[in-house]
């Protein structure tokens, strides 16, 4: 584990500085972690809410990290784990259409105020919500955050073959989308 | 040597010798030491330099681990641009910045939000149809194998009758000996009048009786004495 990550989870252990290693930890991943949420979710106030829980979560849960992994790829683990929850209540509570092919997060792709139907990078964001919600979190784990495929299978519990191959597929659709759009 | 070197050189210098022509105090030696301690007590060195600020524990012993991992991180960073060149060059040409606006000063401001969260949630999540479907099947489950239990218990009368022997019944007919040691159903039994089945007995003939008890017998369990 990374050496500040470790001093930070001692920090965390104790009483005294508790608090303080939490808002470190927060302040130390909150972009990323916040950014991998909204790929996800795609509206701000949900990925508030999914952010803010996960965090919750951390607090409970951190004192049990058993270490076996990195700090951040447990986070982002919980992080994954929050969105995927609060996609599937959108889904029963019918807020995301589960017929639409763009699972309804294209409309709020499009709600967004700097959109930009021109851009090349809005076409992108279009295209990466066409895809399934689990491909869609390979493509924005590799594509965005860069992570190994050895780290993506302790984040997703899969296997590297296959998301490796998820994510050619998902490259391959997404760049399909953006030159028939 | 030296000598001999010096002969060769400056023989003048030679003649002379290697002699000392200046003087030193008697003992000059054998005090310096002291002497030199001496000096230090009263002019004490410079204290031994202190670090102000604080290096985090094990900082050294990892950062060697670190600063390979960085190295590792950009040749990664070249092989996922390689990978994206192969399957997707579009996707490798476009700008990954986050297009999605975020509200101004949101991450100044998560932190403290989080902190005044209350610390424990409790997630309630409605069953599913499938849950409701599941308790429902365990619970016909269980309230099946308790009616099957039950009525498996319950005195079967036409089963008893059938391993009743014919001595048996003939002597229950004649002397009322209930034949049935543990018949439960005695309610029923005891509401019949015995007098007017002995009557009714009587006037059935015997060819009636060997007939009945032939048809009887022939579906009468292995232990009948039929």
């Amino acid at each position: 584990m990374l050496t500040e990550d470790r001093e930070l989870l001692l920090e965390f252990r104790q009483a005294a500085t508790k608090e303080r290693a939490f808002t470190a930890i927060i302040k130390k991943y909150q972009e990323k972690l916040y950014w991998h949420v909204r790929r996800m979710v795609v509206d701000h106030d949900d990925a508030n809410d999914v952010l803010q829980n996960m965090f919750i979560k951390v607090w409970n849960a951190l004192d049990h990290f058993r270490e076996d992994s990195q700090l951040y790829t447990w986070l982002y683990r919980i992080a994954t784990n929050e969105c995927l929850t609060f996609l599937e209540q959108q889904k029963k509570r019918g807020t995301l259409s589960l017929t639409d092919d763009e699972n309804g997060l294209g409309n709020k792709i499009r709600a967004d105020e700097g959109f930009d139907a021109n851009r090349l990078e809005w076409k992108l964001q279009l295209a990466i919500q066409q895809l399934p919600e689990k491909q869609r979190l390979v493509f924005n784990l590799r594509y965005y955050d860069e992570m190994p495929y050895e780290e993506m299978s302790r984040v997703l519990d899969t296997s590297e073959g296959a998301l490796k191959a998820s994510y050619h597929h998902a490259a391959k659709k997404v760049e399909e989308f953006i030159k028939n759009n | 040597m030296i000598l001999n070197e010096l002969e060769t050189v400056a023989p003048s210098l030679a003649l002379n010798g290697l002699a000392q022509v200046y003087t030193v105090p008697a003992g000059y030696f054998d005090q310096f030491a002291s002497t030199v301690l001496a000096r230090l007590e009263q002019n004490p060195a410079l204290p031994a330099v202190s670090h102000p600020f604080r290096v985090p524990v094990g900082y050294f012993e990892g950062l060697p681990a670190s600063i390979l991992q960085r190295i590792g991180h950009s040749g990664q960073k070249n092989e996922i641009l390689a990978e994206l060149e192969e399957i997707a060059p579009l996707l490798a040409t476009l700008n990954r910045k986050p297009v999605l606006t975020v509200p101004r000063d949101y991450f100044e401001q998560l932190s403290p939000v989080i902190k005044k969260r209350p610390a424990k949630i409790l997630a309630f999540r409605p069953l599913t149809w499938v849950q409701y479907a599941a308790a429902a099947v365990i619970a016909g489950i269980l309230v099946t194998g308790g009616i099957v239990y039950t009525n498996s218990q319950r005195f079967n009368f036409s089963r008893e009758l059938n391993n009743l022997s014919d001595d048996a019944m003939i002597s229950y007919i004649s002397n009322g000996t209930s034949p049935v040691a543990n018949i439960d159903d005695t309610e029923t039994l005891s509401d019949i009048d015995m007098t007017n089945v002995q009557d009714h007995l009587e006037s059935i003939s015997d060819d009636e009786l060997k007939t009945y008890l032939k048809q009887a017998g022939d579906g009468a369990s292995p232990s009948s004495g039929g």
